[in-house]
């Protein structure tokens, strides 16, 4: 897949298209959920589902892996999970004639598509211990590093901050996160779906809808997608919005934001949307592009101050209202 | 065509649409203001049409040229590329498609997709329907047009608003004249008045009816004046006769009496005679006496053509003596009425321009004239200054225009100020204070006039203007 040509557009469309079909027969429901976490797996990025348990998160992460023919592995996070238990270590190993010698034993982060299953429940020593894998793809182990193979994704899960046993996952890692999903209940007709689907003899099976080298192929051609400099610099002003030293910034995200949202989220913004054009049908990047992924992709990366904790404002109703602001500024001429 | 064209023309398109659509945007926000002003500007035009008539045309013709001005600005505005794609993508409702084609660069295959993608896009598109705007903009030129046309009507210096209004004003103040000449016939009787008074009278009462016909008022307005012009004539008539006459009666009593020395007056040479006049007296110059009596019944003065012919074939001193009381009766009548000569110079103006204002083709209202007691009849009428020396008829017939000079005691009394200046073609003197203190002085001693009186509002602007009007203009060299 040339990235010079946009003619593979409509392959990338069906490739893309195919890949939701699949995982569609397992997951019900979720239908924007998994649109938004296969735009970030084809983007590069890691992506955070926050939700209640049993929305078949876990699930949406497995039926993603068998589709995408990646290999697969799943840590259950708990407080007592070390950084060992994650990224792997040297263990001493004895053969006969030979002396004993260390050898690195990698850990579950060395495969293509990592479920990090209830991330906050660890302690924030081992989620930080992702902080380099997710970033630099790379694991430093003994003053060695390694570096991971590409593609490399990780999926975790977590149950909402207010629940017990929680630990909040440190900001670094937070803007890691290419998306932050809420995953929600599904409506009546896909909830009874699913009792069907469940409690029912099950013969579904996922075939693979391309590889990971397709995938990384997927990722650069929706990079060559052009991107209007006015709506580079309208990605600039949402991001911008979010920060409340900003002249711009409203009067709610000055109330209530203490820290806006970092250049990650430009960068999410953007790919995001030019992934999200060419499912569209479109060879540029559109307004309409930036406002559909501004929460996903701000929500986490807003923090917000003490005052909005204890008036129990949500980051999302602040986002909400900058698109809105936002949205009226930009058709005005 | 090629797609550039096709897209060029789109971005026309949308440009002019959108133009359109900030007009009707600036002419939806300022109407209801327009329509309100206008409306309470035409309202306070009508409640009081003399002191809002300048004030109502200028704020409609501002308000209607400032809505012009708002509602065109938008149509001049240019659009930048940009701007004109962005409101393509806004009328097509495209997703910003417009707008990348004119900010992207112009090579590359992504941008050839892009343009068959924008003009697919372009061609499924429909424009939307500007009926709202249409509506609008068609309700803010019918609101121009009716403020620059049809709200014209209301203005009071148009003939349907002005012609009623002006006539209202012309006949209040013939009113007022006609109260004045009241007065004066009143205050000197003599019989050619007191038939001018009857027909005020009538004119008055026919006033008063306000269910009268102007054919009516026309009617009274025309008697009253061929009573006046008969009167006038008659007066010039005498007026060039009685230094023949002076001079012919004192001949008659003193034929001795020297050509070269001063003629007396008319009143001076009656006294004279009545005083030198002999038992058997018998004039010196009958003929003279008899010719004068001739001329003076051609000019229609009968009893004075009738006692200077008596005087002429008097044959003692009884039948002279009689003829010479005769003589001093009619002088007497004859010079009251000369009293009233200005007023009815005078009032046979007002009475023009109130015929004028009745017939509704007035310029100006009776009120802008100065009223009789201003212009030399003094002590006659409202405004008057009852310190003003009295004339007398003589002094009014055969002297000089009487010059006044205000001074402060003068200027204390009275609802009006009147300062008659010493003209050069009067007394041949230069003025007591130069036009240009004059004229100073005018402006504060009017508006002290004007101030502590207790006027009509209505009618405060017309005293202000007759203040001007008779304001000593001051000539630069």
């Amino acid at each position: 897949m040339n990235p010079s040509d946009p003619s593979f557009a409509t392959e990338f469309r069906e490739k893309i298209r195919k890949l939701e079909t699949e995982v569609g027969k397992v997951i019900v429901g979720q239908d924007k959920v998994l649109e938004e976490v296969i735009i970030a797996i084809v983007a590069g990025g890691h992506v955070l589902l926050e939700g209640v348990p049993g929305l078949g998160k876990t699930m949406l992460v497995r039926s993603l892996a068998s589709a995408l023919d990646l290999s697969f592995q799943r840590i259950q996070f708990t407080p007592d999970l070390m950084p060992a238990d994650l990224l792997g270590t040297n263990i001493l190993v004895e053969e006969a004639g030979s002396h004993p010698r260390f050898e690195f034993s990698p850990g579950p982060v060395f495969c293509n598509l990592l479920l990090g299953d209830e991330i906050n429940r660890a302690t924030p020593k081992t989620q930080s211990a992702l902080l380099e894998a997710m970033q630099e793809h790379s694991v430093t182990i003994g003053g060695k590093t390694r570096p991971l193979e590409r593609p490399f994704f990780v999926l975790a899960t977590q149950n909402p901050l207010e629940m017990e046993g929680t630990y909040p996952l440190p900001e670094a890692q937070l803007d890691r996160f290419f998306f932050k999903l809420r995953v929600g209940y599904p409506d009546r007709t896909a909830f009874e779906e699913i009792l069907r689907r469940t409690t029912e003899p099950n013969t579904t099976t996922i075939q693979s809808a391309f590889n990971g080298t397709e995938l990384n192929e997927l990722g650069d051609f929706a990079k060559a997608v052009p991107v209007p400099p006015e709506i580079r610099s309208r990605a600039a002003d949402l991001v911008m919005a979010t920060h409340p030293e900003t002249s711009s910034a409203s009067a709610s995200v000055k109330k209530f934001v203490r820290y806006g949202a970092s250049p990650r989220a430009g960068q999410a913004l953007l790919l995001a949307s030019k992934i999200r054009a060419l499912l569209q049908g479109r060879f540029h990047v559109a307004s309409e592009d930036l406002l559909a992924f501004a929460l996903p992709a701000l929500r986490h990366r807003v923090l917000l101050n003490f005052e909005a904790q204890a008036d129990g404002i949500d980051a999302d109703v602040l986002i909400s209202e900058i698109c809105e602001e936002k949205s009226k500024a930009w058709t005005s001429i | 065509m090629n797609s550039s064209q096709d897209f060029q023309t789109a971005l026309r398109s949308a440009t002019r649409r959108q133009h359109l659509r900030l007009a009707a945007r600036i002419a939806r926000s300022a109407l209801p203001m327009a329509s309100v002003v206008a409306v309470a500007g035409m309202v306070l035009a009508m409640v009081s049409p003399q002191l809002f008539a300048d004030s109502a045309r200028v704020i409609i013709l501002l308000l209607a040229l400032a809505l012009l001005a708002l509602v065109s600005f938008p149509l001049k505005r240019r659009l930048s590329p940009s701007q004109a794609a962005k409101a393509l993508d806004h009328d097509l409702q495209l997703p910003d498609s417009a707008l990348a084609w004119v900010q992207l660069p112009n090579s590359g295959k992504w941008r050839d997709s892009l343009q068959a993608e924008t003009l697919e896009r372009l061609r499924a598109a429909s424009s939307p329907p500007l009926s709202s705007e249409k509506k609008t903009l068609t309700f803010a030129g019918i609101l121009i047009l009716t403020l620059l046309l049809g709200g014209w009507i209301w203005i009071p210096s148009v003939p349907r608003v002005a012609a009623p209004a002006t006539e209202t004003a012309n006949l209040t103040a013939l009113d007022e004249v006609l109260e004045d000449w009241t007065t004066f016939v009143e205050e000197n009787p003599n019989p050619a008045g007191e038939e001018i008074k009857q027909a005020a009278e009538a004119l008055e009462l026919a006033l008063q009816d306000r269910e009268a016909k102007r054919s009516d008022l026309l009617v009274r307005i025309a008697t009253v004046e061929d009573r006046i012009e008969a009167n006038l004539s008659s007066m010039d008539s005498l007026q060039s006769l009685l230094p023949a006459l002076a001079e012919a009666l004192s001949a008659a009593v003193d034929p001795s009496r020297s050509p070269s020395s001063p003629p007396p007056t008319t009143s001076e040479a009656l006294e004279k005679m009545a005083a030198q006049l002999p038992a058997d007296f018998t004039a010196n110059n009958a003929s003279e006496l008899e010719e004068l009596a001739r001329q003076m019944s051609e000019a229609g003065h009968t009893a004075l053509a009738e006692a200077l012919r008596e005087l002429a074939i008097a044959s003692d001193g009884k039948q002279a003596q009689s003829a010479i009381d005769k003589l001093a009766q009619t002088l007497s009548d004859a010079e009251a009425l000369a009293d009233a000569k200005q007023m009815m110079e005078l009032a046979q103006m007002q009475l023009a321009a109130a015929k004028e204002g009745t017939s509704g083709d007035a310029k100006g209202g009776l009120s802008l004239l100065p009223k009789l007691s201003e212009l030399g009849n003094p002590g006659i009428g409202a405004g008057s200054d009852p310190d003003f020396p009295e004339s007398t008829a003589v002094r009014n017939l055969d002297a000089a225009p009487l010059l006044a000079p205000i001074n402060s005691a003068s200027q204390s009394t009275g609802e009006a100020r009147v300062q008659v200046l010493p003209a050069a073609e009067g007394l041949q003197e230069s003025p007591a204070r130069a036009p240009s203190n004059t004229a100073a002085t005018e402006g504060p001693l009017s508006e002290e006039a004007i101030i502590p009186e207790n006027l009509p509002v209505v009618h405060r602007a017309t005293v202000r203007r007759y203040f001007e009007a008779i304001r000593p203009k001051i000539e630069t060299p």
